[in-house]
């Protein structure tokens, strides 16, 4: 579904990624680990089309269309979404008037029928279950004094509502206590089918512990300097990085 | 440099225009009038060298002679646009004068004591005189005295004490000028009784394309234990203007929370005084202020924690878009005695343009020691952040936009009591944000 080559990308002149080769196809779950400031963060944004970035080099292609041509509210009506690392507060904007919003413009994008709010209040009183979060959540402004757990599965309500093809979930274990990592992953889980691929980005592989990664790649210094299955995530947990930073200085 | 204004020919026109119009009477109300005069002349218009007049340009309205003008014939308001007008009990000015045509008391008690000044100033001129001379403070403000030499409309109100039920009205000024350079002197007493609670709505509507100027003063007095709420909308057309003067008294565990909705305008300068007179009196001041076009909003307020034991919140934010320029100038008052004052003030501002300007200027002045008092102020442009994150859900930017600039303006008008006022006012501001491209 998306094929990522030898992309280099830049900010301010200062080369974050530098050279990453990377195919998802649908129903794999892929993650990426990596230190703080390896670039992670940068790919997803770069895929979901953040300002800010310059692509030097390489391409990303969707369904064999540029990917980089399109505005980050197309890749989302796409089918592309991404879980942010810090989902942010939008005081005043009710939360279920946001995520209707959301679902009804990718309706429109897709030539379908926007759904009434009659129909949409019943769609999302059931998708909220899923991530046990309670109803009076819909009601609040978006994200406006939630926990950290709380904005988390927020974002996996967003994901199981929106339903893409691809969802990037960045970071998302960050700062999570295992009953809301649980949740979260549940909520991966549940939602893993064969036409469906992730990329999950992640520090550590806790998260992974309740997931099935199909591959598994690390990410030095802006490059993927080593891909393999689950085993290399447990390695990665019992010996650190610290044995891959000579294959990165190649 | 501000144009400079001849001063003394603005106070010979008025002189002129109260010969015209009061001339011929007399009795302790035009003596009181005559005095507001003498004042106003003695100072004149207030110069933007002036601390409490700073940044704003008087141009609109000192500029030009505004004439005070007879009742308007009835075809003037057989066409109007009531896009807006609401349901419960209302009084209709229009160009000042009060039109029972079209308002509807039927469904107000008969407990509450309610009269047009222009009836009052015929039949009972006494009991005016004794209202504004017993009420109002000496003014310093020359709006306030030219108000009080000139003012022939407006409305009093007064709700006995200890009624059960809150008494909700609606005040409707439309002002559809006839010429250009209308003057309409609007006067409000409102007194409500202890225990009792009122719910004003005071909606101002500007018609047509006509230079106009209203000129606005407003007079509250809660008594001990008594509620008052206030919404006002302001929608003066873009070369209407308006100032008004508000003083709200609360006595002793009083309450009242007051909304002003600004929109559009070409000189919209708000004084609000909020005086807390009476130990556990509690005051919500609240504004939305939006410009677009060379809309110029200014809003002053006062907030005179007297006694102790009171507490007041302020919040008020303000949106503006292409060449508009607003001004917010909010001070708070704990005076010496006022010990276990808490007090608090935001300000917050959303720039859509380049263009758009704001001056914000926070004030304490705090003579007591036992007190909490804070104060804060934003001035930004739309968060790239949060444009982002709803752009990745596949909303489009201008739809995003919107989103946003709804969310921040959402935060005041959630502060309205009233299911149906709150409606009233949020459909307006929706409609404003909807229009950017319409008048222009």
């Amino acid at each position: 579904m998306i094929e990522i080559k030898d992309l280099h990308v830049s900010i301010e002149d200062k080369e974050i990624l530098k050279g990453i080769n990377l195919s998802i196809k649908p129903g794999e779950l892929h993650a990426i680990m990596g230190r703080n400031g390896s670039g992670k963060s940068t790919l997803s944004n770069v895929i979901s089309g953040r300002d800010g970035y310059t692509i030097t080099k390489g391409s990303i292609t969707w369904y064999g269309q540029d990917l980089l041509k399109l505005s980050p509210e197309d890749r989302a009506c796409e089918g592309i979404f991404m879980g942010f690392q810090y989902p942010v507060v939008i005081p005043g904007v009710n939360n279920m008037y946001f995520l209707k919003a959301a679902y009804n413009a990718q309706r429109r994008y897709k030539g379908e029928e926007e759904l009434d709010s009659m129909d949409f209040i019943s769609l999302i009183k059931t998708k909220i279950k899923e991530v046990k979060l309670d109803e009076s959540f819909l009601q609040r402004a978006v994200n406006d004094g939630f926990s950290g757990g709380e904005k988390k599965r927020n974002e996996i309500l967003q994901m199981i509502t929106l339903e893409p093809k691809l969802a990037i979930l960045d970071e998302t274990d960050s700062g999570l206590d295992i009953d809301a990592l649980k949740i979260v992953a549940e909520g991966v889980n549940n939602f893993r089918n064969p036409q469906r691929g992730f990329l999950v980005i992640t520090h550590y592989q806790r998260i992974l512990n309740y997931m099935d990664p199909d591959r598994i790649h690390v990410m030095i210094d802006g490059k993927i300097v080593k891909s393999g299955g689950r085993n290399l995530a447990l390695k990665l947990e019992q010996q650190g990085y610290g044995w891959l930073d000579e294959a990165a200085a190649v | 440099m501000a144009k400079s204004i001849d001063t003394s020919a603005i106070t010979k026109h008025y002189q002129r225009e109260f010969e015209r119009l009061h001339g011929n009477s007399n009795g302790s109300l035009t003596a009181w009038r005559r005095a507001a005069l003498d004042q106003f002349s003695a100072s004149g218009l207030p110069s933007s060298k002036q601390e409490d007049w700073r940044n704003l340009n008087l141009g609109p309205i000192s500029g030009e002679y505004f004439v005070a003008t007879p009742a308007p014939e009835l075809d003037l308001f057989n066409n109007l646009d009531f896009k807006y007008l609401p349901r419960t009990p209302r009084l209709v000015f229009v160009n000042g004068y009060f039109t029972a045509e079209l308002s509807d008391l039927s469904q107000l008690s008969d407990e509450v004591k309610i009269n047009s000044l222009t009836y009052l100033l015929k039949t009972d001129p006494k009991q005016v005189a004794k209202a504004v001379l017993g009420n109002t403070p000496e003014s310093t403000n020359p709006f306030d005295r030219l108000n009080a030499a000139f003012f022939n409309s407006g409305v009093k109100i007064d709700l006995p004490a200890r009624l059960i039920d809150p008494v909700t009205i609606q005040l409707i000024f439309i002002t559809r000028p006839t010429s250009d350079n209308q003057v309409f002197h609007l006067r409000n007493l409102i007194n409500i009784g202890s225990g009792s609670q009122l719910n004003l709505v005071e909606q101002y509507i500007g018609l047509g394309e006509l230079n106009y100027f209203n000129n606005v003063v407003t007079d509250v007095v809660v008594e001990e234990n008594g509620g008052f709420e206030c919404t006002k909308i302001q929608a003066e057309t873009p070369s209407g203007n308006q100032l008004s003067n508000t003083i709200l008294n609360q006595q002793t565990d009083s309450r009242s929370k007051s909304l002003t909705v600004s929109m559009s305008g070409k000189l919209v300068r708000n004084n609000l005084l909020l005086a807390l007179r009476g130990e556990g009196a509690h005051g919500d001041l609240n504004g939305l202020y939006l410009g677009r076009h060379n809309n110029v909003i200014d809003n002053h307020t006062l907030i005179d924690h007297i006694v102790p034991n009171c507490t007041s919140a302020e919040l008020y934010k303000g949106i503006l878009d292409e060449n508009a320029q607003a001004i917010f100038n909010g001070k708070i008052i704990v005076q010496p005695d006022a010990q276990k004052t808490n007090a608090n003030q935001i300000n917050r501002n959303l720039l859509l343009s380049d263009k758009a300007r704001v001056h914000t200027n926070p004030q304490l002045e705090i003579d007591a020691d036992d007190v909490k008092c804070s104060h804060g102020s934003t001035t930004g442009e739309l968060d790239s952040d949060t444009l982002f994150y709803l752009r990745s859900r596949g909303i489009s930017t201008a739809e995003a936009q919107a989103l946003m600039v709804n969310g921040f303006a959402n935060e005041v008008l959630e502060t309205i009591s009233d299911d149906a006022t709150r409606e009233l006012v949020i459909n307006m501001v929706s409609d404003w944000f909807i229009n950017k491209s319409e008048i222009s």
